[in-house]
């Protein structure tokens, strides 16, 4: 059986999942250049929740359709269609079960650790998520190709315990700016 | 002071002089820092256009050498930007390499946006800029308002919004928290969330 069905059967047993994060991206040099902390949630088949704390609070949506990015301090929300934002942040990717969301990924295991490539060369992030001894999903990373990398350090992880829809929706506040990738995207086609 | 900004809720009557020992002593405590290192957020705002673009930053600054990181919490390290006195270096993914004898010309090129980064850099820490009028302060002694014009004749108007204290080298240090920098074309939004002088 190849490492992109053992992941996937390791992903399996995720309905849902809930976890603090700590959040670091360093630079080539791997000195520290962001640091947030927030909260993580997922439900298959595709929803998602990413939110960070103050003073930086920043909010993703993935609601299925759509991907909602917003942040207050520009008081602005990027809109994206979800197929085009798996390929812009591999993060959505753990929720897809089927083989064919994985056939453009190639995937390695070292122990407790994964690793999901791109096979397109130098395209974008690799995806490497490492599981406790447990199972349970610990650290998220994001390599890219130019040695930056983002971490998910995952804390108070609790599986498969009922999320609230309202939590995967996403409704722009009143006088947000709303940039609308996906009319951009439909108007270049 | 200019229009160009919704000033912030508080008072400012202080022009700073003489007669303003608490921003004499301010100034005189930001001269001796000289490396400092910060991270935050900066909102970019086209008042023309409504176009407004976000990016994290790390800003770490010495007296002849300033690399600024500017990142995306959802795709990590998007640029960088070297300033040193003779040259100006841009990164990013797209473009590589750039480099122009200045960072403010370099970036207006590239995002064809006006970034004042050579004042930027100055007003960060709340140290009086070269060159700015029209200064005002806070009862404290820290900088609030003052205008700035750019060799392109371009009027900004700065306001040191918020100041955070910060402990460092065993003295406490007023640093700013949130600064905007407008121009007619442009708002220049710097949240400093977290400072390591």
């Amino acid at each position: 059986q190849d490492v992109g069905a053992t992941l996937r059967e390791k992903l399996a047993p995720m309905q849902t999942l809930q976890a603090q994060f700590q959040q670091t991206v360093t630079d080539q040099q791997d000195e520290l250049v962001q640091r947030l902390n927030g909260t993580l949630m997922l439900k298959r088949p595709n929803l998602m929740r990413w939110e960070t704390e103050a003073p930086d609070e920043s909010l993703m949506v993935a609601d299925g359709d759509a991907v909602w990015y917003f942040n207050p301090f520009v008081e602005q929300v990027s809109v994206y269609d979800q197929g085009d934002a798996v390929a812009q942040s591999p993060l959505l990717l753990l929720l897809k079960g089927e083989p064919q969301s994985w056939a453009n990924y190639r995937v390695s295991q070292q122990g407790q650790s994964y690793t999901v490539e791109p096979k397109a060369a130098n395209s974008q992030a690799t995806l490497e998520l490492v599981f406790s001894q447990s199972g349970q999903l610990k650290d998220i990373y994001l390599h890219e190709p130019e040695g930056q990398m983002t971490h998910l350090a995952l804390s108070d992880v609790r599986m498969n315990q009922p999320i609230a829809a309202s939590q995967f929706q996403f409704t722009p506040p009143e006088g947000v700016a709303v940039d609308d990738q996906r009319q951009a995207k439909a108007r270049r086609e | 002071c200019s229009s160009f900004i919704d000033p912030s809720n508080r008072s400012t009557e202080n022009w700073i002089g003489s007669n303003n020992p608490q921003a004499i002593a301010h100034q005189k405590q930001l001269a001796n820092l000289n490396h400092w290192q910060a991270q935050g957020q900066l909102a970019i705002i086209n008042r023309l256009t409504g176009e407004r673009d976000g990016l994290y930053f790390n800003w770490d600054s010495e007296p002849n050498n300033t690399l600024i990181t500017f990142s995306h919490p959802l795709q990590g390290v998007l640029a960088t930007l070297t300033i040193s006195p003779q040259r100006a270096i841009w990164w990013d993914e797209e473009n590589g390499k750039i480099s122009a004898p200045n960072a403010d010309n370099l970036v207006a090129g590239l995002l064809r946006t006006e970034i004042p980064f050579s004042l930027l850099q100055k007003a960060f820490t709340g140290a009086l800029p070269s060159g700015v009028e029209q200064v005002k302060t806070y009862d404290d002694g820290t900088l609030a308002r003052a205008t700035w014009r750019s060799p392109s004749q371009q009027l900004w108007a700065l306001d040191w919004q918020a100041y955070q204290p910060v402990q460092f080298a065993q003295q406490s240090w007023q640093l700013p928290a949130q600064l905007v920098v407008a121009s007619e074309k442009v708002k220049i939004k710097v949240r400093m969330t977290e400072w390591q002088p």
